[in-house]
């Protein structure tokens, strides 16, 4: 240990490991590696320890850090020694050396965080939604609809439930749609039963009227008969409309649509009307046009049904001393509009949007004496709608009414025959 | 005796049906009444008041003035027997309104139910 020489091979071996060799004698040093240049290493030494309890450890001096091995022991003298090399290490080592556990601790405690967050955002983001949309899927399983998805999210989840919530609406619409049509059904069941009773009603009145001996002369009796008749008559019109106008309502009358000219129909119309009309004092007139022919795109019958139906209609309220019925068209590009207009009684303005509603009369009772089925103007409406047209009435009442129809025009490029293709339904 | 009362006895029939009140009409006529006819309910109110009648047939459902407001009508002017007439089931009847007043309720055409 006095050997300089052989302390400094030592050190020198040391070196190349960037360590140094210290060596003590009780508070001084004997030989201090010049490996550091370390003026305060003497004092940051750890003191003399004979039992060697700690050899190894680690202290700083400043910035720098510094590792050392130590071997304590007594001098032949019995003075105090101690062995030590050391060796610096890069304070970065040292620093994660020191800092490891801390950061395992706070790798832990991230991981630990990220876990819960990461938990809760799918708790939140993905499970929730999956709840909610069972949920839903539930109570739709039970009939109920009557609920909203409103999730905004926008990832796979919130289509997911868009998609959901867009079934649900469909599914409503049809559960309504087929409410409606029950509705429908079940009104127009009470129609039937109430518009069939009133003119069996009659013929069960005079029948036994008959048998009473009420229609006690050939006149009356003549009478009687005619009124069983008229009534039958009217109910089995009323029955053929109600089956129409039930088809029709169920899209099951096929439309066979060809090109018609407007004008020459009105005319052939007004020449039967005219005929069939002679005694009741109705004139039926056309106005002028300035073309000879406008084509229109129709199913010919079913158009002369809508015509015979609003004029059906039309003299049914005829209360003037000259009644008339005046057609006249107006043409544009694509539609031509027809006006059938007369001078009847006229209806209220708050009916008006309600005739063409079956069954449906201004008056509850006027129609019944006046043998209407309360079908015409409803099947009208469904004819004209057939045919992508609208209908609807204008009225001043006590003057007189008119009622509008629009009808597409043929067109040069084929409209027509491109509106034929759909015209089966 | 019998004769001179039902020859005395004046009927008016406020009912919109032309052949229902027709029939009414004919009815009561073989029996030897006298019988008017008004087709709407301010028609008939008019008669109604005007007139000496001894027995007022009503239809409840009547263009303009209907059946409860007629006999309301009439009855503030005059005490005269009303036959309400109606085509509907008896069910389907408020006839709150009319408790009141001592009424004979028929089914028409001229069944009587009660």
């Amino acid at each position: 240990m006095q050997n300089k020489d052989l302390l400094l091979e030592y050190d020198f071996k040391l070196k190349t490991e960037k360590a140094g060799l210290f060596v003590r004698r009780v508070n001084d040093p004997v030989f201090e590696s010049r490996t550091f240049n370390q003026p305060e290493l003497k004092d940051a030494l750890p003191p003399y320890d004979l039992n060697n309890y700690q050899i190894r450890n680690t202290f700083n001096i400043k910035e720098r850090f510094y590792g050392y091995a130590k071997f304590d022991f007594k001098y032949s003298d019995g003075a105090k020694g101690s062995v030590f090399v050391i060796k610096e290490h890069s304070p970065f080592a040292e620093l994660t050396r020191r800092l490891l556990p801390i950061f395992s601790l706070i790798l832990i405690g991230v991981l630990v965080i990220a876990n819960v967050l990461l938990y809760r955002w799918i708790t939140r983001s993905v499970i929730k939604p999956l709840n909610k949309l069972r949920d839903s899927a539930e109570r739709i399983q039970e009939g109920d609809l009557q609920f909203e998805l409103n999730l905004q999210s926008k990832d796979e989840i919130g289509e997911l439930n868009k998609a959901f919530e867009t079934m649900r609406q469909r599914l409503q619409e049809s559960v309504n749609l087929r409410l409606q049509y029950e509705e429908n059904r079940k009104e127009l069941i009470s129609n039937i039963s109430h518009d069939l009773r009133t003119p069996i009603t009659n013929i069960k009145g005079f029948i036994e009227g008959i048998r009473d001996g009420v229609a006690n002369t050939p006149e009356k009796m003549d009478m009687y008969v005619d009124i069983i008749y008229n009534k039958t008559i009217g109910m089995d019109k009323l029955v053929d409309e109600l089956f129409l106008y039930s088809k029709l309502d169920l899209n099951q009358v096929p439309f066979s649509f060809e090109a018609v000219d407007i004008i020459a129909f009105l005319e052939d119309c007004i020449e039967e009307m005219r005929y069939h009309n002679e005694n009741k004092g109705v004139s039926f007139h056309l106005d002028d046009h300035n073309s000879e022919r406008i084509e229109v795109i129709a199913d010919l019958d079913k158009l002369k049904r809508v015509l015979l139906n609003v004029i059906g209609n039309a003299l049914k309220y005829m209360d003037k001393p000259d009644p008339f019925i005046r057609f006249s068209l107006q043409v544009d590009s694509e539609w031509v509009t027809a006006e059938v207009k007369d001078n009847g009684m006229g209806i209220d303005a708050e009916a008006l949007p309600h005739i063409f509603e079956r069954f449906y009369r201004a008056e509850p009772s006027r129609n019944l004496s006046t043998g209407g089925s309360g079908l015409g103007l409803a099947i009208a409406r469904q004819i004209i709608e057939g045919h992508g047209g609208s209908i609807w009435m204008e009225s001043e009442p006590g003057v007189g009414s008119s009622l509008f129809f629009t009808l597409k025009r043929t067109t040069d490029e084929g409209g027509f025959h491109s509106h034929d293709k759909d015209s089966d339904y | 005796m019998k004769e001179d009362f039902i020859r005395m006895t004046r009927i008016l029939i406020i009912e919109d049906e032309a052949t229902i009140a027709q029939l009414e009409k004919d009815y009561f006529e073989l029996n030897g009444f006298a019988v008017d006819i008004c087709h709407t309910g301010s028609e008939g109110l008019g008669q109604a008041l005007e007139g000496d009648y001894n027995l007022i047939i009503v239809d409840l459902q009547l263009p303009g003035i209907d059946g409860f407001e007629l006999c309301r009508r009439i009855r503030e002017a005059k005490e005269v027997p009303i036959f309400i007439v109606s085509a509907k089931k008896r069910r389907s009847i408020s006839f709150g309104r009319l408790i009141s007043e001592r009424m004979i309720i028929l089914r028409s055409p001229l069944v009587q139910v009660n």
